[in-house]
């Protein structure tokens, strides 16, 4: 028995990407599973993360969430189910001992718990909870009485025998108490009044004073504490009877922590108490906060996403660090990442406006100067810390005006400019960081190419862009080696559809990587990539991970009358559908209402001017799920006078517009955005505009593009082409007039990706995606003007988060 | 701007400990890079069940919760799926694990049990708060194990 009836066979991370020091890691290991029932395990692994991850409060908190399975194969199938508890009889030769009838009773499965902790640790030492799974239909758990340090739980495949799991994270993860109100149920003695002393868990307590109950902030003024006294006074018996509250009211309910009367639980019912029940407000708030904490700057969101060609794939987290994967089922689109993975292999990389990978280990990055770097991950191959002499390395300059850039393998990168041509680059410097060039970079390969949304490549010469219509076009480059202007036949041929809203990165060889709004990374194989075709690896898409959130678009900002800065994130933000986060409104600020102004400049940085003129920096770490979490430094004063602006734009990049009193458009530039510091760019402000006065509502949106409503009520479209300088250099043409009737509107929001929210006269939120938005052309995407919320008219200041 | 210096985590230990029959058995400590909440370092703990970090001259330096104690019951799904569970005291078998952060001069581990506070035999006043410094209860000594300094 033990250990000599089967081995260990690995250990995979199958759920989650969360760096394991800041992640609830659940570690599951399989007991009673032949060498080849091993998929049974998985499935079951699957199914538990899955029920998981759509259990309140954890479905908000999926990117703190990491699932590793511990592949174990038994001698023998199945569990022990000794006859003298009424199983039957069977016995089996498993690694982990799991027996049913512990004391007694059958459905007492158990396991020995200390190997499967020493395994658990061994396999993944960061490890939160434990949990063994059993391979059999018998239902049947077990898990720990309380306490906070971490005791594995063991459970059946049986239906509902995973309840014990979801209740044993709530001891093991977060410290909670049992709320049910006896130890081992009927004819008990000694369980009848609990013992002096408040309990040291959040979710039980043996004071009824309201001042000082633990959540007292979940209790509402006019219910009765006690809620529900036990009627037995005696004590005896727990409280027989159904509640005499509504569902879901917090109060103080007599009976918990295992006894019968003098402690009291937050709700009538909760996870803690009754298995499946739900948790209950008090529970949330303790998992949430725990997990919130565990969460990175930024919300949990990332800030950038890429993918190199050799199965890895990189992020920046929102705290600055630079993240190693690598998926190692990156050719058939499993869920199987390296065991290590993530692996934080640079810091401070959030100062960095793009980085996305070259081939061979090479990074780029352009940072706020427009200046474009080179780096060479030497520890690509384990995800060590490893880097190539001459690293940050200056390789180009100039680069910041470009539109979008990416690297298109041996050395070749692309960019689109402001007039919308594609332009090539060789670096031949790419093997050392050498600013060295190919004759011909710069070269105009391509026109038109400013329609196309998202632009990325796929590897010898293929690239494929993503329009306003959600399609994704395929083209292949065959001038790559000499920068000229030449295309294979069938370029620009759609090969997808609804590719819209989805971040996208890939690695070559036709696999492409997308993160959609729920954040989960879904894997596709393109197979017509050499030529053009519409066929896709079958099973495309698959998902190959969760929680891979960048930071969020559909964010708005809302001052309410009282002074508090609500948060909404709208996740129909791409389609304008009527889909809002879960919570939205949250409440993250108070005090914000005596501010001029206020605008949103993008990576959660806020400015508000106060009453004196000092513009303040803020910056919301917690945007991305609405949390109250802010920067250190939030609330500095990085500016002074600006109470004479008429209004304050905030364009991207630390870029700041104000409309004086004169009409004079004037251009700033924020060198101290991303900390909060007093440093601005040389020479401003600069006059960029002039005539601005008349207008009525003024807004910035991504790329230089500033949205305007003139008297007439027509909405003029402009685009600063000398934004990154503050010359006085515009689009060809603009002001353009891109829509008719905004006259009436009380608000205008601009958002990414030429999305604009208005409030119109009775106080609807509209939602709009000016397809036009790159040359200033009168195209809407389908369903402009949809409302998406209402009673919006009672906000005092309206800002895009995004 | 990108750095490549990689900054060292805080010096934590993993401890596993079985308990059987009432005996506790250290089955393995391991460093561990993770952030683990501070030691209670509080004279009179709350009852329940503590792993204190102990120095040479045998002070508490410092200590964690882990239980209410060392017995080994369980918690038992419940007859009917979805409804609550029980407790079920048994042939006292226990497992857990811990994350300790290790002070300057610890060198054992000592598992302690906390008892109730001694009381004048009346209940607790419905409506009563109750004093931040309660009077300590008693504690025992369960266990002692020598910290591992090599890999601490």
């Amino acid at each position: 028995m033990g250990t000599s009836d089967g081995r260990v066979l690995g250990t995979t991370p199958f759920y989650g990407s969360a760096p394991r020091s800041r992640a609830l890691n659940i570690v599951l290991l399989g007991d009673g599973f032949r060498a080849n029932e091993q998929a049974a395990f998985d499935t079951a692994c699957n199914d538990f993360l899955t029920r998981l991850e759509g259990t309140p409060p954890f479905d908000g908190l999926k990117d703190t969430l990491n699932g590793f399975r511990v592949n174990v194969a038994s001698t023998d199938s199945g569990a022990d189910d000794p006859a003298a508890a009424g199983g039957t009889g069977a016995t089996a030769n498993t690694y982990f001992d799991a027996t049913f009838g512990a004391g007694g009773v059958r459905r007492a499965l158990t396991s020995n718990t200390a190997l499967a902790l020493q395994v658990a640790a061994a396999q993944v030492p960061e490890l939160s909870v434990a949990m063994v799974l059993v391979n059999s239909s018998i239902y049947g758990g077990t898990g720990a009485t309380g306490g906070t340090a971490v005791r594995p739980a063991t459970f059946s495949l049986a239906p509902q025998a995973a309840d014990i799991g979801v209740h044993e994270l709530g001891h093991s993860g977060f410290g909670l108490a049992d709320e049910y109100a006896y130890l081992s149920g009927a004819g008990e003695t000694g369980q009848d009044r609990h013992p002096a002393g408040e309990p040291r868990e959040p979710n039980v307590t043996t004071t009824t004073n309201r001042a000082s109950l633990k959540w007292a902030w979940a209790v509402a003024a006019g219910t009765p504490l006690p809620t529900m006294s036990n009627p037995d006074a005696t004590a005896a018996t727990e409280d027989p009877r159904a509640s005499t509250v509504a569902a879901g009211t917090v109060g103080l309910f007599e009976g918990a922590n295992h006894f019968h009367s003098g402690a009291y639980r937050p709700t009538f019912s909760c996870t803690m108490k009754v298995l499946a029940a739900g948790f209950c407000p008090v529970c949330t708030a303790v998992i949430k906060n725990r997990l919130g904490q565990l969460q990175t700057p930024g919300g949990g969101a990332l800030r950038q996403l890429f993918a190199a060609d050799d199965s890895l794939v990189y992020s920046v987290a929102g705290n600055g660090d630079l993240l190693w994967y690598r998926h190692d089922g990156r050719t058939d689109g499993t869920f199987r990442w390296s065991a290590d993975s993530p692996r934080r292999v640079g810091v401070g990389w959030d100062g960095l406006r793009h980085v996305f990978a070259g081939d061979a280990g090479v990074l780029y990055a352009i940072n706020d100067a427009g200046d474009l770097l080179w780096y060479r991950h030497d520890g690509r191959g384990d995800g060590s810390f490893r880097w190539a002499a001459g690293s940050g390395n200056k390789v180009g300059t100039g680069w910041g005006a470009l539109r979008q850039v990416f690297a298109g393998g041996d050395g070749v990168l692309y960019a689109v400019n402001e007039s919308g041509d594609l332009l090539w680059y060789g670096h031949d410097g790419r093997t050392d960081g050498s600013f060295r060039w190919a004759p011909g970079s710069g070269n105009k390969v391509g026109t038109g190419w400013s329609a196309l949304r998202h632009l990325f490549s796929g590897g010898a010469g293929v690239l494929y862009g993503v329009n306003d219509a959600a399609e994704l076009l395929w083209y292949r480059h065959e001038g790559r080696k000499a920068g000229s202007f030449d295309w294979a036949a069938g370029s620009g041929s759609k090969v997808g559809t609804g590719w819209g809203g989805m971040a996208v990165l890939t690695s070559g060889g036709g696999i492409i990587y997308g993160v959609d709004h729920t954040r989960d990374l879904q894997w596709y194989r393109h197979d017509g990539r050499t030529d053009g075709s519409f066929r896709w690896a079958p099973g495309a898409p698959k998902r190959v991970g969760n929680g891979w959130g960048l930071v969020a678009d559909g964010l708005i900002y809302g001052v309410a009358v009282n002074g508090d800065l609500n948060w909404y994130r709208h996740d129909g933000h791409v389609d304008g559908s009527f889909r809002w986060a879960t919570g939205s409104p949250k409440r993250v600020g108070n005090g914000w209402g005596g501010l001029q102004h206020l605008v949103s400049a993008g990576d959660g940085v806020l400015y508000g001017v106060d009453g004196a003129g000092d513009l303040r920096w803020y910056r919301h770490e917690g945007r991305s799920d609405g949390t109250f979490r802010w920067a250190a430094g939030s609330g500095n004063k990085v500016g002074t006078g600006w109470g004479g602006m008429k209004r304050l734009l905030a364009g991207k990049d630390g870029i700041l517009y104000g409309i004086d009193p004169a009409g004079d458009l004037l251009w700033y530039r924020h060198e101290g955005r991303s900390d909060g510091t007093f440093r601005w760019a040389d020479g401003g402000p600069r006059k960029v505009g002039t005539g601005w006065g008349g207008l009525g509502q003024v807004v910035a949106a991504a790329d230089g593009v500033l949205y305007a409503v003139n008297p007439g009520g027509d909405l003029l479209w402009y685009r600063h082409d000398g934004r990154f300088d503050g010359s006085f250099r515009w689009a060809e043409g603009a002001p353009r007039k891109v829509g008719t009737g905004w006259g009436g509107m009380r608000s205008l929001v601009a958002g990414n990706d030429g999305i604009l929210y208005s409030v119109n006269a009775a106080g609807d939120l509209l939602w709009y995606r000016h397809d036009g938005r790159a040359d200033g052309s009168f195209r809407w995407a389908a369903g402009s003007g949809a409302k998406v919320g209402t009673r919006w008219d009672s906000l005092t200041h309206l800002v895009s988060g995004s | 701007m990108p750095t490549f210096t990689d900054t060292p985590s805080g010096r934590t230990v993993r401890l596993v400990i079985a308990v059987q029959d009432g005996q506790l058995s250290l089955v393995s400590q391991a460093a561990v890079q993770l952030d683990a909440p501070p030691l209670d370092a509080a004279a009179a703990p709350a009852p329940g069940g503590y792993l204190e970090l102990h120095d040479e001259a045998g002070i508490a330096l410092g200590r964690v919760h882990v239980g209410a104690d060392f017995d080994g019951g369980m918690e038992v799904v419940p007859e009917q799926p979805g409804g609550a569970p029980a407790v079920l005291r048994t042939a006292g078998t226990d497992a857990f694990t811990v994350v300790v952060p290790v002070p300057d001069g610890a060198v054992d581990v000592v598992a302690v049990q906390v008892g109730l506070p001694p009381t004048d035999g009346t209940d607790p006043v419905p409506g009563q708060s109750f004093s931040a410094a309660p009077a300590p209860g008693a504690v025992t000594e369960i266990a002692r194990f020598r910290l591992d300094q090599g890999q601490a």
